[in-house]
This record gives structure tokens, sequence and C-alpha cells, in this order.
């Protein structure tokens, strides 16, 4: 039985990635889960320099799902080099790290600093929706994501992936734009922009006003994206947005996505990624599937 | 850090709103300490973040570990329902913890749900060190919210203050303190008023000799290390009074979470000098803390 998925050249044991922002750089959850099962983990964004993030709360339940406005705080790339890629590289697993910046030389710089790193992929983050200045402005509008989608891959050594935003008017279009401007795979769904009201406080529940989506409640609107985007490319798509179980993560990959991240399930169950990795292999035992790329986009 | 699936012993409402859980937890309850905290799951996908309540009690030879919490939405309200037997996913003990200062006398400050964790602190501190002073001073809504109070006079001498002055001084905990000084003052007695001036002279040998770097800070309860757990106005308060007087002063802070295991960044508080892990001036109350110092932090 064959487990193993290709993104960009690259090989992973199984289709099961973390999801940027959920996992840390691995280390938090390490005590839970054993990463050498894991597909890939993808790192929380890192900008050229520490950015401090927003004010709190920057976290809200909500039904199904949550909202965050964290803002995209990291200790910057050097840190980022100096002590998460070390932790990460005693795993047999793939390193994808999530880039993220105020303007494209900032995009770029940090590409440039991971080109002498032993990662695997990088993810650009063009759709962060709480932070002012770069994140979603360039994920919303085609010309722009085409734009830096081409200078970043000037920069990069490894494949690059293009996370892209939901909250656009029609994802095949950026997704189009995307691999014009020379991406080697998609990800998707970032968050979709949602807002909550305390109505005991009378005020917003997160400090950002407004935060992002995600969690079991916004499944069915990435299953849909995800699957318009892979109809719409010939790169890779890695599918996210909701998954929590083995079964949507099964959704995912028949509606055409190469391989899944789990994200907020993370807080429901530290263990969801591996539940999910047996549970696939399971089903495919069970209904005598050989090869896991038989089931990629099965659907049509 | 362990995940278990917790059982059960026994639960009861201490007030209105307030539970008392005793659960089933041998491998949490060998390595917990006072002021870490159990992250609950609810049983429903539809309330996914964990809740984070602190531990109120460690019973090492029984492996049980109490909580008391408030109803506050669904999730709690679905660990309210939970009866003996009844099993709950968990994993914890999460975060630091206080910093025990055996040697030290101490005063306690809590307020509200933030009373709980004081228990299993006052209980070590009394454990470790059975000469020490420790006053615990705790705030309330009124008489009918109160809860705990035999378990912390049990460890000390404890003052009471509630919002309606039903119990104890009208006002908050800290108005309660100060009414407590003057008291002292009119006394003429520089601790509490049932020991001799022997113990108390003691008292302040050891809280000047023992609390140098906190610049022989000391109360007029004798005390020289503060710990704390309320709510954000109370812990502004408390820094105040601890730092005013020269006392170290620990906090324990609340704020929304995710995770609950320092990976999400949710639950940052600021602090006064760049962290050495975020890079920027903030800690992950979850992973950092959930107890600081007060000087570290911005409130």
């Amino acid at each position: 039985m064959n487990l193993k998925v290709s993104i960009a050249g690259v090989e992973l044991k199984n289709p099961v990635m973390t999801a940027s922002g959920t996992f840390g750089a691995g280390e938090e959850y390490s005590e839970f889960v054993d990463l050498n099962r894991l597909g890939a983990v993808t790192t929380k964004g890192v900008a050229n320099v520490p950015w401090a993030g927003n004010p709190t709360p920057r976290v809200a339940e909500t039904y199904g799902g949550m909202l965050n406005a964290i803002g995209l705080q990291n200790p910057g790339i050097d840190v980022f080099c100096r002590r998460d890629i070390p932790f990460l590289k005693q795993y047999d697993t793939k390193i994808v790290v999530n880039v993220c910046g105020r303007s494209v030389r900032d995009y770029c710089e940090v590409a440039e600093r991971l080109a002498s790193e032993q990662v695997d992929l990088l993810e650009i983050n063009v759709s962060c929706p709480n932070v002012k200045e770069g994140g979603i402005a360039f994920g919303q509008d085609p010309k722009a994501l085409e734009a830096i989608t081409a200078e970043v891959k000037r920069y990069a050594k490894q494949p690059i992936i293009l996370k892209l935003s939901p909250n656009v008017t029609d994802i095949t279009v950026m997704a189009r734009a995307a691999e014009a401007g020379g991406a080697d795979a998609l990800s998707l769904i970032n968050t979709l922009t949602g807002m909550k009201i305390d109505i005991y406080k009378r005020t917003f529940a997160l400090a950002n006003r407004t935060g992002g989506l995600s969690g079991p409640a916004v499944k069915p609107v990435a299953v849909r994206m995800v699957w318009q985007a892979a109809h719409a490319v010939s790169i890779p798509v890695v599918g996210m947005g909701g998954i929590a179980t083995w079964e949507d993560a099964l959704e995912f990959l028949m509606a055409g996505a190469t391989a899944v991240s789990v994200g907020t399930a993370n807080f429901f169950d530290p263990e969801a990624t591996v539940k999910i990795v047996d549970g696939i292999a399971a089903y495919m035992e069970k209904y005598q599937v050989e090869d896991i790329n038989d089931l990629i986009g099965v659907v049509g | 850090m362990k995940k278990e699936e917790l059982k059960v012993m026994s639960q009861v409402p201490l007030a209105e709103g307030i539970y008392s859980m005793w659960l089933h937890a041998p491998e949490m309850a060998a390595q917990a300490k006072p002021g870490q905290f159990i992250n609950f799951y609810t049983g429903n996908a539809a309330n996914l973040l964990p809740r984070p309540i602190s531990i109120c009690e460690i019973d090492r030879e029984r492996g049980a570990l109490r909580v008391v919490y408030r109803v506050v939405g669904k999730g709690t309200a679905e660990f309210s329902r939970l009866q003996a037997g009844d099993g709950i996913r968990a994993i914890g003990p999460l975060g630091n913890g206080y910093f025990l200062k055996k040697d030290r006398n101490a005063l306690l400050i809590g307020g509200g749900i933030g009373i709980p964790p004081l228990v299993a602190l006052a209980k070590s501190l009394k454990k470790e060190n059975p000469n020490i002073h420790i006053t615990i001073a705790v705030g309330y809504r009124n008489k009918e919210q109160t809860f705990l109070i035999n378990e912390l006079a049990a460890c000390g001498k404890l003052i009471i203050a509630s919002d309606d002055g039903s119990i104890g001084t009208k006002g908050t905990v800290i108005d309660a303190l100060r009414e407590q000084e003057v008291a002292n003052e009119e006394a003429g007695n520089g601790a509490t008023e049932s020991k001799s001036v022997d113990d108390v002279t003691k008292e302040e040998l050891r809280a000047s000799e023992e609390c140098p770097e906190a610049g022989n800070g000391r109360d007029d309860c004798g005390a020289c290390v503060i710990y704390s757990c309320g709510p954000m106005p109370m812990l502004r308060a408390v820094k105040e009074y601890g730092l005013s007087r020269g006392m170290e002063t620990q906090i324990s802070m609340e704020e929304r979470m995710a995770c609950g295991v320092g990976a999400c960044l949710g639950c940052v508080c600021k602090t006064t000098e760049t962290d050495e892990h975020s890079q920027v001036k903030n800690r992950r109350v979850c992973k950092d803390g959930p107890v600081f110092y007060a000087e570290e932090i911005e409130l």
C-alpha cells in the first residue's frame, strides 16, 4: 500500500501535513505527536524581522470553529533558522516554511535567507486576513499575486507553494495567477474573514474586530474551492480548511488535493494528525486501494 | 505533560454557578504543581477549543486532582453535568505554576474564580514549611458566592472582602488588606494578633534576612512574597500594592486561549522586556506563564 505523494518533486511519506500557525514549529506538539509520522510540518509564518502581532483577545470560539487574529506574530527569520529549523531536522518529516512579509522585498529577503537552509518547501502566505500591510493584499489582486510569485521565485531555492485566500470572488482566477507567476504548488484555503460580537460586553470579541474563521464550520467551502482550484491549474494543490478527521481528509484528496493540512483540529485533539494518517491507511486497506494517488481527484 | 481520559470521581456545586470536581488523574496528579492548569475538551466539536481550568487541589496518594470552576458558557455547562464515573478528555498539567518560596512568609491574594489555585498553593507551602506564616486574602461577590473558605482557613490567616460587604470587608481584597494594615498599626502590632511579640520579631528577622532581592519587602501581614490570581483590575491593584512595598509579587494571568500548549500565540501578555522565545515584548500565558513576576509584565 502506498501512502506517498509528491509536491513539486518533494516526496512526502503520507499526505498529512500541519497547517501553518496552528502547530508552532512543531516543538510544542511534539509531546503529543510523533512528528516522524507526519508527511510534513508547516511552520508558523516567519518574516524577515520579528513581528509583535495584534493586541489580545486574539482568539474566539464560534460554532464549530474559531476566529483568530494573531497578526502573524513571529520571532523573525534569524531566530527561526537558529532555533526552529534545527529542532525540526531531528525528525524524519519534510519541512515547509510559511513565509510572510509586509512588502515584496520582505518576502524575497526571507526566501533568500532560506535558500541555504535545509528546508523542503516554502509556503508563501499572501492570504493572512489579520495584518494591515502585506498578507491578503497580495492575495486578492491577481496581478499583484502573479507579480509577487514571480519575484519570490527568483530568490527561492526550494519549490514555492502559494497559499491562497478564500476571500475572493473567483478562486480560479487567483489560482491561475499564481501558476502564471511560476508557483510550484498552491495551498488553500486560508481563513475566511469573520466577526464575533460579545453581547455582554457589547463590543467585538477580538481586539482586531475581524478575524480568520477556521475549523469544521468552513470545510464545505474549502472542499469546493480546492476542487475548483485543482481543475483550474496543473500544479499540485494542498487542501486545508476544517479538516478534523480522516473522512474530511479523504474528501479533500478526492476533490483534487495532493496533500492535506490539519490546523484548528490540533486544538481540539492534539493527536488529530496521526489519527488522520491511520484512518486514511485503514480506509485504503478496507477498500483495497493500493496507491493513495489513485484517490486524488477521483470525483472528476 | 499528559493526555488522559480522566474519570470523574465526584462533582458538587459550591455556590451558584461554581462547581467542584474531583478527577481520577494519576499521571497528571504525579506531575502537577500549584498554579498549573488543565485543558479540558468538550464532547462536542461545535465547542472545539479546550477549556483551561486551574488546579485547585493535588492529591498524589489518591492520584486525584480537584478543579473548581465557574460555568461561563456551553463548555463549562457541559462539564457541570458530569457525574461520578463519567469520562472527560484532558491534557495537562500545563504552564509553569507558582514559584514556591518555601522559606518566606506568604501573602496569597485571590479574587472570584481566581481563588481555587490558591488552595493547592497554600497547602503546598504549608507542607513544605510549616513554620512560615501564610496570609490569604480573597474577594468574593457576596456571601452567597463564597467557596473554599474552609480549605483556605485551614492553611493560614484568612482575610475576606466582598463587593457588597455581606461577608468581610466591603470592597476589594486590597481594601481588606489596607484595613488590616491600619488595624495592625493601631494595635501596634506588626503581624496577626494571635502571635506573641517574639514570634513577630522572628518573623521580621526572617523577612529581612531572606528577602534581599525583594528589597526587604514586607507588609504588615509579615509576608514577603505575594502570590495572586484573579481578574485584571485586581491584578493591577496587586501589582501596585506589592511593588510599592518592595515585595516579590507573583501574578497568575488569564487570557483567551486556543491551543493551551504555546503553539498558536493566541494568549500572549505584554512584557516589559523583549522575550527570548518570541523576540518581541510579549510572552505566552499558557506556556511561559500563567504565573509571572509582576515587574515583568504590563497590565
